[in-house]
């Protein structure tokens, strides 16, 4: 069993850390809801996917947004977070999504990028959802083949998300920190911590949440995601349709008093889900998880 | 199994399974749970992009078991336009009332002419007079589906007509 020295810890701990940027998920041309968030936000998250089109069998960007995110990238760090790469897929990852990341990172500065460990498509055919990994070797050399190939093309750091699971897991040899952790060692790709996504997870199938915080090195997180949700049949899923809970700031909170890496906190809302609240209501949202978690 | 296997196992799973396929029960119920939720989703987002289609639909009991159909037999796609459309040329197979697959064709033209460089003209045979049928709906009043009777009317959508509707009635 691993020992800590307790003055190591001591160190480390009260070592001053860099401030965590604040960052909202912005994918629907809604301009006044753009306007209300720039002044609490430094950072905005973009999804390829979702601000895509296609058109004629081919895939474009909407244009709108990214005229909007070109006029704030002097001020605003963009980080972009996909859905689509379907990075653990056999077979390959989706080319139309390499397609749109090579258009944004010629028309935008991108901080850093990041996906879901998932697959969402076998064969060409579209799952509609994302699926988890088998925490296996052989998924960690198909990663980390992934990851490398990935930073070596776009020149930026590269991020791995947490899914929340609505199937049971299947089979692994890993857990899933520990599988994250030997991915970080052999890619050096870094995380982005989803709490809300750990609390489905922990509502749906029973996984210590603190376990895993306990276990992912956290020096490798670089980014933290929350979001608020629904309940259906007694399954916590993972729809980023409302506001962040308590608990969901109080783990939070959690994590950012440890040692961490984590240098940008992101409040995940769908584009779909904008329209439940009047744009200075999100703002005023941001406002307040900036107050609880001492951001400001 | 490998990898490969696992996977398209899993894609077999969600699109197509039955009970006899999967020996646990856990993993069956929520296949089945999973498979509600694409389902929803996918409604929401027709919902969204073909708003009178939908509502029809919903109205007819209709949506969600043409949805599911539409994920099981068909590749939908990831964008929610061309997902929309998919759905659109899909609706216009089924064996459903002429009226539902009008409004249809319509919503499709009118998100095609959001592109002010889209010429394509857009003809639309309706079986009832189009205009007091789409303002019933849209007011949220009683309709009918039922066929007016030997009355037939083309309704031509185009960027290239002022107000980029005309309708004509056929003798």
């Amino acid at each position: 069993m691993e020992t800590v020295d307790p003055l190591a810890q001591a160190f480390t701990e009260s070592v001053p850390k860099a401030p965590v940027s604040m960052c909202f998920s912005y994918d629907l041309y809604r301009p006044q809801l753009f306007e209300a968030i720039l002044p609490v936000v430094d950072a905005i998250e973009i999804c390829p996917d979702t601000i895509s089109y296609s058109k004629g069998g081919k895939i474009f960007l909407e244009e709108r947004i990214l005229e909007q995110l070109q006029s704030v990238n002097k001020d605003k760090k963009i980080f972009i977070h996909g859905v689509g790469l379907s990075i653990g897929s056999y077979d390959e990852m989706s080319s139309n999504y390499l397609y749109l990341l090579d258009e944004l990172f010629e028309k935008l500065k991108i901080t850093w990028q990041s996906e879901h460990l998932a697959y969402c498509q076998v064969d060409g055919q579209n799952l509609n959802t994302m699926l988890a990994v088998p925490r296996t070797e052989e998924m960690l050399d198909l990663l980390t083949t992934r990851v490398l190939d990935l930073k070596k093309r776009y020149d930026v750091p590269f991020l791995l998300e947490n899914i929340a699971n609505i199937l049971p897991a299947q089979r692994y040899e890993y857990s899933l920190p520990v599988f994250l952790n030997k991915l970080h060692q052999s890619s050096g790709c870094g995380f982005i911590l989803d709490i809300y996504n750990l609390e489905c997870d922990e509502h749906n199938y029973d996984i210590s949440l603190e376990d895993h915080i306990a276990t992912l090195d956290l020096q490798a997180v670089k980014e933290i995601h929350i979001a608020g949700g629904t309940t259906e049949q007694n399954m916590k899923l993972d729809i980023h349709s409302r506001k962040v809970s308590d608990r969901t700031l109080q783990l939070t909170e959690q994590v950012l008093t440890k040692n961490s890496g984590v240098e940008v906190l992101t409040f995940e809302l769908l584009p779909e889900a904008y329209s439940l609240y009047e744009p200075g209501e999100i703002s005023e949202h941001i406002d307040e998880i900036k107050r609880r978690l001492s951001l400001v | 199994m490998n990898l490969r296997e696992e996977q398209q196992r899993m894609l077999g799973l969600l699109k197509n399974g039955s009970p006899g396929q999967v020996a646990d029960p856990l993993l069956m119920e929520k296949l089945e749970f999973q498979r509600t939720i694409i389902v929803w989703w996918r409604c929401f987002q027709f919902e969204h992009w073909l708003i009178l289609s939908s509502k029809l639909l919903k109205d007819q009991h209709l949506l969600e078991p043409l949805v599911m159909k539409l994920y099981q037999q068909h590749n939908i796609s990831s964008y929610p336009a061309e997902a929309g459309e998919q759905f659109v040329e899909y609706i216009l197979q089924q064996p459903i009332s002429p009226l539902i697959k009008s409004v249809a064709m319509l919503e499709l033209a009118l998100i095609k002419l959001k592109d002010p460089g889209h010429l394509t003209e857009h003809r639309i045979r309706w079986n009832t007079s189009p205009f007091p049928f789409l303002d019933a709906l849209l007011k949220g009043r009683e309709y009918s589906l039922e066929d007016e009777n030997n009355v037939a009317y083309e309704m031509v959508v185009s960027n290239q007509i002022s107000g980029k509707i005309m309708v004509n009635a056929l003798v």
